[in-house]
């Protein structure tokens, strides 16, 4: 169970961060 | 309502204020890296701490590298607790021998604490071990809320500089909120804690002789009673401080070792709205004109007054279903009067109501009477003012960056109404400030909904609450809004210490947290790149009476067309269901 919540807390970060790319690029593309 | 306790309102109120200006500009002088009365002890041991983790002090992030900062630092700290939860029977500091946490319990506690949520499905006294209590959870809630007010300052900055690439530094925003900010006011409540008779020390539980000998339930005679003590005092003054809000003790702030006296409660309920309150006031010295500052000051105030006025009265009120039950609810001079089920009588109705409001409106969570039992009306105060996106002071720092959101949506309705540029302190706000300040509105009203709706389908949500139709609704709608807006008060009646509420919570709190820091971030790198607009006869002033009321407007329509549906399920159907009695 321990390698699920933390593979829950790695995959939830990783989404986080693709948060993070996706605001980066709307940034850039927005006029 | 009796004089006394008009009397202890209107002080809470008073001293709160008085404090905003002078904490404020403490702040202020601590994020602008000025001269503060604390240089002498905090620098050094700033510096410290800069040597020793390798922070360049003088090295400037742009957002993107804040961000990554913000979430490697908080995920660390996350997995940091579940291990410490997970190894506390081999760890020290566990004199009563308490064995290692369950997985769903500790990846739900690890969020709570790393989020600033500090929901808690466990009981403090019988789950945690000294170590965990101080390692774990006592160290998030100092990072936790540095973290917070970190993002909010990042903001001020993007909103402060112009043509500009970076908004400060992450690690030594978090120092110095730590060091300057939180620690020594914790010390200082602490203190004042322990001198009212919150308990703090590394014993083991005592066993005491109990005053009336009773029977149990098999008619065994008990002429003993274990008290859990420990190290609480600490714990608790960050708790309130940095509105994280879990208790030490089970029943949180109504436990007589957490909070035993009518002033250990004034100063608990004031360090809940203190730091929040008084961020207010360092965005306006940030920014340059305080008027900014007081301005949103003002609009959370008159939608703090307008609420808890209402649960003040419902709970004053009383309860009609009681009256048919002979229980005397008449206020006299040794009764506080009004509906006292679920709260202390030494708190009474106006304190339990105004700590149930304070501790929604700030993101804090912790109470001192059970919002199970208040009236339907009275329990909506509290769950409207998470679900209104904890901004109302709101969360140490999220509070002031998700009003900040809204006051964008403000700002960009009013510029679309009279056909000008939407501006605020001298920057356009434009389509993509717009798209992040709706994420940060909408992604906890998704979360809300979405996790009620799912609880309230499956099997596994029904099975765990207690109370049947509307009220036993308002307990998920409650659970849910707690943990998607990072307050962690729970309404009770809902037994949510399993894997199905563990886990689905545990992910909401993380969503709650970083998918609305980080459109704040990313407002902050958007607004730090643009040129300052100079003032013109266009510009709409953002410090007038006329846009708090506008600001108000604008929060309370996003609030009531989001959630009366919810609430008409709950506490609006439970309240008519009772006057129909």
């Amino acid at each position: 169970m321990d390698i699920i919540y933390v593979g829950l807390a790695l995959l939830l970060s990783l989404a986080t961060w693709g948060l993070v790319e996706l605001c980066s690029r709307l940034m850039e593309e927005t006029p | 309502m009796n004089s006394a306790s008009w009397m202890q309102l209107v002080l809470y109120f008073v001293v709160l204020l008085a404090l905003v200006k002078p904490l404020g500009t403490f702040m202020a002088h601590v994020y602008q890296g000025e001269r503060t009365l604390l240089d002498p002890i905090a620098r050094p041991m700033e510096r410290w701490l800069y040597r020793l983790s390798g922070v360049d002090a003088g090295e400037e992030m742009g957002w993107r590298r804040y961000a990554l900062a913000l979430l490697i630092f908080n995920l660390l700290g996350l997995l940091a607790v579940y291990t410490l939860q997970r190894l506390q029977c081999f760890l020290p500091l566990n004199p009563q021998g308490l064995s290692a946490v369950v997985p769903d319990s500790a990846w739900n506690t690890a969020v709570s604490f790393s989020t600033n949520t500090n929901w808690q499905a466990y009981g403090g006294e019988v789950t945690m071990s000294y170590l965990t209590q101080m390692l774990g959870m006592t160290v998030q809630n100092f990072v936790s809320a540095a973290t917070g007010m970190a993002a909010a300052v990042a903001l001020i900055r993007g909103i402060v500089r112009h043509s500009a690439k970076t908004i400060g530094n992450f690690w030594v925003d978090l120092t110095r909120t730590t060091v300057y900010i939180l620690l020594p006011l914790a010390i200082l409540v602490a203190l004042v804690l322990v001198s009212q008779g919150v308990v703090q020390t590394f014993g083991a539980y005592r066993q005491v002789p109990l005053l009336q000998p009773t029977t149990n339930a098999e008619g065994v005679q008990v002429g003993q009673q274990v008290l859990a003590v420990g190290p609480a005092a600490s714990q608790i003054a960050i708790k309130q401080l940095g509105t994280n809000g879990g208790g030490f003790f089970n029943v949180n702030a109504a436990h007589p070792f957490e909070n035993p006296t009518p002033l250990s409660n004034l100063v608990e309920m004031l360090s809940i709205l203190l730091l929040p309150a008084a961020l207010v006031y360092t965005y306006g010295k940030m920014v340059g004109d305080t008027r900014q500052g007081w301005a949103l000051l003002t609009a959370m105030t008159i939608i703090f007054v307008t609420l808890l006025s209402l649960a003040v009265w419902e709970e004053q009120s009383g309860n009609p279903a009681f009256a048919t039950m002979r229980i005397d609810q008449a206020q006299t001079t040794i009764n506080p009067g009004g509906n006292m089920e679920g709260k202390e009588v030494r708190f009474g109705v106006a304190n339990s109501a105004l700590w149930a409001a304070a501790t929604t409106a700030a993101s804090n969570g912790s109470v001192n009477s059970m919002h199970d039992s208040f009236m339907p009306l009275g329990g909506l105060v509290p769950l409207f003012l998470m679900q209104l996106g904890e901004i109302i002071y709101g969360g140490v720092g999220s509070g002031l960056y998700g009003m900040l959101a809204f006051v964008i949506v403000a700002v960009f309705v009013a510029g679309l109404m009279v056909g000008r540029t939407p501006e605020y302190m001298g920057k356009k706000i434009e389509a993509f400030e717009m798209k992040m300040a709706s994420l940060m509105i909408l992604v906890p009203i998704l979360l809300v909904t979405t996790g009620t709706a799912l609880a309230v389908s499956a099997p596994a949500g029904r099975a765990a609450v207690f109370n049947p139709g509307a009220h036993g609704f308002s307990e998920v709608l409650y659970a849910f809004s707690s943990a998607s807006n990072n307050n962690g008060s729970a309404f009770a009646g809902l037994s949510a210490n399993n894997p199905f509420y563990n886990t689905l919570l545990g992910i909401t709190m993380f969503l709650a947290r970083y998918w609305l820091a980080i459109p704040a971030l990313a407002i902050a790198g958007s607004l730090v790149r643009k040129k300052k607009v100079p003032t013109s006869a266009g510009t709409l002033p953002t410090h007038t009476p006329l846009f708090v009321v506008w600001l108000i407007g604008v929060i309370l329509i996003v609030g009531a067309l989001s959630f009366i549906p919810a609430l008409s399920l709950g506490p609006i159907v439970e309240h008519l269901t009772l006057l129909g009695h």
